[in-house]
């Protein structure tokens, strides 16, 4: 790459907006598909389904070492007449995923438990990811009696976790910005 | 409002901490986003806005050079003081601080790209490269052994219950290097296990892993376990009893030995770091080199910015001085420029306030001066108008340079339509003026100090003598300035001189011959009484004719000493308003009886009055109406024309008397009015003489001349009373 076309590169990347849309085509890469949050024996657990896909440019940095960290954000709100909702609790369930060229596979660490699992496709791996199986949120009694509670989830790449080098261009670029929507539960 | 925006957008163009306070901000930014692996955490979320902002700011500088560079079209467009030098500044101090910082640019640029080019060589990747395929294929030969050994010990599992197969599993966990062994169900589901398996959650496979076996495939491959290294996973199809569900699975894990382990994870993580650099090359330049491109926009902008205000902050001075020039060129000697420190340009706005006070102080001098001269130019052009002595200057050329109107009036020529012209150039065009010239101009080249001269000049109503004084005009610093020319029109003094001269003669002859006329009458008539009775006939005829004769010769001297006593002695006029018309009808009334009828009147019924002694002017029609009909004796008839009317100013009476006779001899023209000239051989030529001293005396004026038809005609003007009119009484 000359470095003309470089400075141009640099310029139209500093320039540039994130396009949201850039790829309607597919629907977004993330979708947050289904919430669920059930008490089980006072333990409110949340299983939600995601489909996560890679855009190629993100596919690319995977193959090429980059290790990428995809986050599950949860909140839990409670609702306040006529004034901001009060944060109640906020989780998350971060998972490290990386491709182990010598193995050729995906090795995808759960960042909360330190456990990993090893997938022989992207697929599965992602399909992996975006799925939360009884996750525990709070207990009931921390909620019991005071209605107007609400929990939303979504999930995302963390650019955070991103080498340095790559966190302006994934900034800026839509390629990077992998997030889902927010899908919101009632407690009630 | 708009007004307010530019107000602002022109005070944030040309102000230094408004300018300077955004420079920092955006350089605060810019290091943050230089800096940004350490302060992702602090300030991730504020990349965006960051980068925004510092875009945003860089386009507001260019805004605001932007409003700089149209005030400087503008100046210049207006020829403003100083626009020039100031471009020329600018455009040196941007060059100045684009060249290096672009050179600077250019170089970082290209050490970034070579810098993190040389991170990555193709013969480290390709090393890297046969590394890995080196360990795969090591560690396939490896693995196609386990699968092997895996398939062996599915076969024995085949149609075997759960706990068989449990012991079976055990025992050949004993004798086989692998570190688990399980027996699953097509869906994954746990059947048996060996006994040896010390791990609490044994790694199940996932479903695409299992998907091969279902259809009777085996699958082998490497899985790198967390905290134990690289591990072998063998999925081998084992038949279950019952022929109606899928095959059943054999999981078996084997560790990779230690020393081909430790070689193979050294070696996928050299090639995993070695990939990431590579893949982090391009984003890496691009980080940078946006960053750069930043401080590089930031810098060149501010430079160019910081050029226009050190150009006008250096010009500022010097625009002033070239405003207070052009000031002071128009006159305005009141122009002060504000203090510009203590360096040579303040020097140089002390030195030209100083100049211009100065220059103030001598302009009101001069100025001061200038109306003292105009004023003394004033008063001597006064005194010389009001001169009756003509005055002129003349350069060594004949170059006229001043005159008064008495110049003018003397020499008949309009002078001060001259000025600045050569008089002898125009002396052909007036008589008068050659004349002069003719006197002057030799004067004038014999180069004396002073000179006196008396001459004559031809004019309308007769030569006039002039009396002609020259000087030359020098100072120290020009010696020969001209010459300065005073003359005077003596014709009436001489005339006057004259005239007393000609009271005293006929006084004198009036005394001298009067005195004997009387006894000579009365011895003539005495003789003729005693002799004419005693002698005879002839003698007594001879003796009456001779004492005839003498009565009336002495009659006539009588009436001659009479007339000269007429002229040496006049009582005092008594002046009143006079109908002149009818002054001429009783004077000419007196001429009708004894005439041929020889008088024709033309007389202006609107003729005003005019102030005038009765009885001289009487004589003054006798005379002129005798001296008409006398110039025509002998001739069949006699005409004589008397007409009066006003002048076109209304100032004046005109009178004119006109005859038919033979005309006033050219020679005699000019002297006509002299005592003792007459064209007549009777007469004793004081007529005319008495004429014009009494029309002076009226303030009129006389002149005689000969008429287009050959006769002559003396026209009379009086001034007109200034007592209103009584109307006339034609």
């Amino acid at each position: 790459m000359s470095t003309l076309r470089r400075v141009g590169l640099a310029t139209v990347a500093m320039l540039a907006v994130a396009l949201p849309g850039a790829f309607a085509a597919n629907g977004p890469p993330f979708q947050l598909r289904s919430v669920e949050a059930q008490e089980v024996d006072g333990v409110y657990l949340l299983d939600a389904v995601a489909r996560l896909r890679l855009t190629p440019t993100v596919r690319h940095a995977l193959h090429g070492g980059v290790g990428l960290v995809m986050s599950w954000n949860i909140e839990i709100v409670r609702e306040r007449p006529w004034w901001l909702e009060a944060e109640v609790a906020e989780l998350s369930q971060r998972y490290y995923i990386e491709y182990h060229e010598l193995s050729l596979q995906y090795l995808v660490t759960n960042l909360n438990t330190g456990e990993r699992r090893n997938f022989v496709d992207l697929k599965g791996a992602l399909a992996h990811i975006g799925r939360l199986y009884k996750f525990p949120l709070l207990d009931r009694v921390v909620i019991e009696g005071q209605p107007g509670h609400r929990g939303r989830a979504q999930v995302r790449l963390d650019h955070g976790a991103l080498p340095w080098a790559l966190r302006p261009t994934a900034l800026m670029s839509s390629a990077w910005s992998l997030e889902s929507q927010w899908l919101g539960w009632s407690f009630e | 409002m708009a007004r307010v925006v530019v107000r602002v957008v022109q005070r944030l163009a040309t102000g230094v901490w408004p300018m300077l306070a955004l420079f920092v901000l955006l350089l605060l930014s810019l290091y943050v986003l230089s800096d940004f692996s350490v302060s992702y955490e602090r300030f991730g979320h504020l990349y965006v806005p960051l980068l925004l902002l510092n875009c945003l700011g860089l386009a507001f500088i260019a805004v605001l050079i932007g409003v700089n560079v149209a005030n400087l079209v503008r100046e210049f467009r207006d020829q403003a003081a100083g626009a020039r030098l100031t471009a020329r500044l600018v455009a040196m101090f941007v060059v100045l601080a684009l060249v290096p910082v672009t050179i600077v640019f250019a170089f970082s640029v290209r050490f970034i790209d070579s810098g993190i080019d040389a991170w990555v060589n193709i013969h480290i990747d390709q090393a890297l490269e046969d590394a890995l395929t080196l360990s795969q294929d090591s560690l396939d030969l490896h693995t196609r052994t386990l699968r092997r050994n895996s398939e062996r010990m599915a076969e024995r599992l085949v149609g075997l219950s759960e706990s068989e197969a449990t012991e079976v599993l055990s025992e050949l966990d004993a004798r086989s290097t692998a570190s688990e062994l399980m027996l699953l169900s097509p869906e994954g589901e746990l059947i048996a296990i060996s006994s040896g398996l010390t791990e609490l959650a044994p790694l199940r496979p996932t479903a695409g892993m299992l998907m091969p076996v279902q259809q009777g495939e085996t699958h082998v491959g490497l899985e790198p376990v967390r905290g134990s290294g690289l591990h072998v996973r063998a999925l081998v199809p084992v038949a279950a009893p019952n022929s109606t569900v899928g095959p059943r699975v054999l999981q078996a894990l084997y560790p990779i030995p230690r020393e081909l382990d430790a070689l193979a994870d050294a070696v996928q993580s050299a090639v995993g770091q070695y990939r990431e650099l590579t893949y982090l090359r391009e984003p890496l330049k691009v980080s940078f080199i946006a960053t750069l491109t930043l401080a590089l926009g930031l810098s060149v902008l501010t430079a160019i910015w910081a050029a226009f205000l050190a150009a006008r902050r250096l010009m500022l001075p010097i625009h002033n001085l070239a405003e207070g020039t052009r000031s002071v060129a128009a006159g305005d000697y009141t122009t002060r420029l504000p203090p510009s420190g203590r360096d040579e340009l303040g020097f140089l706005v002390r030195s030209f306030n100083d100049m211009t006070r100065r220059l103030g102080h001598e302009r009101d001098q001069a100025r001061r001066s200038r109306v003292e001269v105009e004023s003394q130019r004033a008063y001597l052009e006064a005194v010389l108008e009001r001169l009756s002595t003509g005055v002129i200057t003349l350069d060594g050329d004949g170059t006229l340079h001043t005159s008064n109107e008495s110049a003018a009036r003397i020499l008949g020529v309009d002078l001060a339509a001259m000025a600045g012209r050569s008089l002898v150039e125009a002396a052909g065009e007036h008589a008068s003026l050659d004349q002069f010239l003719h006197v002057v101009m030799p004067r004038i080249a014999q180069a004396s100090p002073e000179w006196h001269e008396e001459f004559e000049l031809p004019g309308a109503h007769g030569r006039t003598i002039i009396v002609c004084r020259g000087a030359r005009l020098a100072d120290r610093h020009e010696p020969d300035a001209g010459w300065v020319i005073v003359f005077d029109d003596i014709s009436a003094l001489v005339k006057a001189q004259r005239e007393a001269a000609w009271s005293e003669v006929a006084r004198r002859l009036a005394h001298e011959i009067k005195n004997p006329l009387t006894p000579i009458q009365l011895s003539a008539e005495r003789l003729r009484h005693r002799f004419l009775d005693r002698l005879a006939a002839e003698d007594a005829d001879m003796l009456d004719r001779a004492t005839w004769t003498i009565v009336q010769q002495v009659e006539a001297l009588k009436t001659m000493v009479r007339t000269f006593a007429e002229y040496a002695g006049t009582p005092a006029a008594n002046f009143a308003a006079l109908d002149l018309n009818g002054l001429v009808r009783e004077v000419t009334d007196l001429y009708e009886a004894g005439s041929d009828r020889a008088l024709t009147l033309d007389l202006d019924p609107a003729l005003p009055e005019v102030e005038a002694d009765r009885s001289r002017l009487r004589q003054v029609l006798h005379n002129l109406v005798k001296n008409a009909l006398e110039a025509q004796e002998g001739r069949d008839t006699r005409r004589v024309t008397v007409s009066t009317k006003a002048t076109g100013d209304a100032a004046r009476v005109e009178l004119r008397v006109i005859d038919a006779g033979p005309g006033i001899p050219p020679d005699m023209l000019d002297g006509v009015f002299e005592p003792h000239t007459t064209g007549k051989a009777r007469g004793s030529g004081l007529g005319l003489a008495i004429v014009k001293r009494i029309v002076e005396e009226h303030g009129g004026s006389v002149v005689a001349e000969n008429t287009a038809g050959g006769g002559a005609a003396v026209r009379v003007r009086l001034p007109v009373s200034p007592r209103p009119a009584r109307g006339s009484a034609a």
